[in-house]
């Protein structure tokens, strides 16, 4: 059974369970109501998520990456009140930074896009796919380099979650470099192309 | 005579409640679009959150709490989308930008290249 | 308690549907708006949900959904017309 079809059954499940839940009951003729409205929504819609052969799942990993994405939403909103109550000018810097991403399935990509938004003070503008670039909006913008750490920050707990082991290598890399970069003071280095 | 579970709601209503003014008075206080997306959906969302949770400890029918969760759920999943679709929108309308914005590269990439 | 307690809540959410209502009229473009009708329109959705913890029945709960939804696609549709037109 593939990726895919696995991804199928659980969407239809998931639909069925949403469809019950809203109907507020769980007799057989809503079950099987909700199923075949399930199969058919998700015949008609196929999910654009691409080739899903490089997803693991590392439970722990997963557990983290949720409570890490609430505790983002909760550090983001902390942030956010600060700057409306407090003397604003005090601390908004806006900014649109570009920032490249190392490869990564079309799971982790989407995950991480919601995941960034969540994120104190960064906010998706535009997304590039060939290359993989998103530019961000930053609400205090310190230095470009902490932009680009704080989304790798963010991908690596997903990557860590359900990606392949070379991507999170891969962002383990891009990391050493940045921060190498940041002692020396020198730019932001470009992306290396050595992940296949 | 006021439960456990009154008092945890109280709370949780409460601040949801505060979140979403703060996100309604961050759409004055900042000086453009893009900023006031920044708090008008991460504030709402979570405010959401907490009084889908609030909510969920008043109901006596479990079938009301699965229809939270999943506005709850909802929520979480549409906001970031909303917003930068809504980001997306004024950057490429032309809206002014803040007076304080220090860094635009986005201005100087190719246009074509994005989708 | 809990009747103090949602009173208090409705009051600032009335307050911050005020100021949304403000944002739309006073919006300087279209994407203002948008964003204000949508903060709108998720007021409305912690108010039902007040509401529901209020009374303790989920009569309204349908109503949260939709207007969740609602909000979601609403906001979606004008975010791409106005990209396309860039209208101010």
């Amino acid at each position: 059974m593939s990726a895919r079809t696995v991804a199928r059954i659980g969407a239809v499940v998931w639909l069925t369970i949403v469809w019950c839940a809203v109907m507020e009951s769980i007799s057989l003729g809503t079950v099987v109501a909700g199923a075949v409205v399930a199969i058919a929504l998700t015949l008609l819609f196929p999910s654009r998520s691409g080739n899903l052969s490089g997803v693991r799942f590392r439970p722990l990993a997963f557990l983290a990456m949720n409570l890490g994405l609430f505790g983002d939403l909760v550090r983001a909103n902390i942030q956010v009140a600060w700057a409306v109550i407090a003397p604003r000018r005090a601390g908004l810097r806006p900014g649109i930074v570009l920032v490249p991403l190392v490869p990564c399935t079309e799971l982790v990509l989407q995950l991480l896009l919601n995941a960034v938004s969540l994120t104190p003070g960064t906010l998706i503008v535009e997304v590039r796919r060939e290359p993989l670039v998103l530019a961000i909006h930053v609400l205090q913008l310190h230095t470009e380099a902490g932009v680009h750490l704080e989304v790798l920050r963010v991908q690596r707990r997903i990557v860590a979650a359900l990606g392949p082991r070379a991507t999170l290598d891969a962002v383990d890399a891009r990391i050493e470099a940045l921060r190498a970069a940041a002692e020396h003071g020198g730019p932001v280095p470009d992306l290396t192309e050595e992940v296949s | 005579m006021s439960t456990a579970a009154d008092v945890v709601t109280s709370i949780l209503l409460l601040a949801s409640v505060t979140l979403v003014l703060l996100a309604c008075i961050g759409l004055y206080r900042f000086d453009d679009v893009l900023s006031r997306t920044h708090a008008a959906t991460k504030s709402i969302t979570l405010g959401v959150i907490l009084v889908a949770a609030g909510a969920a400890l008043q109901l006596r029918d479990p079938g009301d709490t699965a229809k939270l969760i999943i506005a709850a759920v909802l929520q979480m999943v549409s906001a970031p989308v909303t917003a930068h679709i809504i980001g997306r929108a004024a950057y490429w309308s032309g809206t002014d930008l803040s007076p304080d914005t220090v860094v635009d590269q986005l201005a100087d990439a190719d246009v074509d290249q994005f989708d | 308690m809990i009747d103090v307690v949602t009173t208090i809540c409705l009051v600032i959410l009335a307050v911050s549907a005020a100021l949304c209502v403000g944002r739309v009229v006073r919006g300087e473009s279209v994407a203002d708006r948008v964003l204000a009708l949508d903060s709108l329109l998720v007021v409305i959705v912690v108010g039902v949900g007040v509401q529901a913890a209020r009374t303790g029945s989920g009569v309204y709960l349908d109503v949260l959904l939709v207007v969740a939804l609602v909000a979601f696609i609403g906001s979606t549709a004008v975010g791409r017309f106005i990209e396309r037109r860039g209208t101010r």
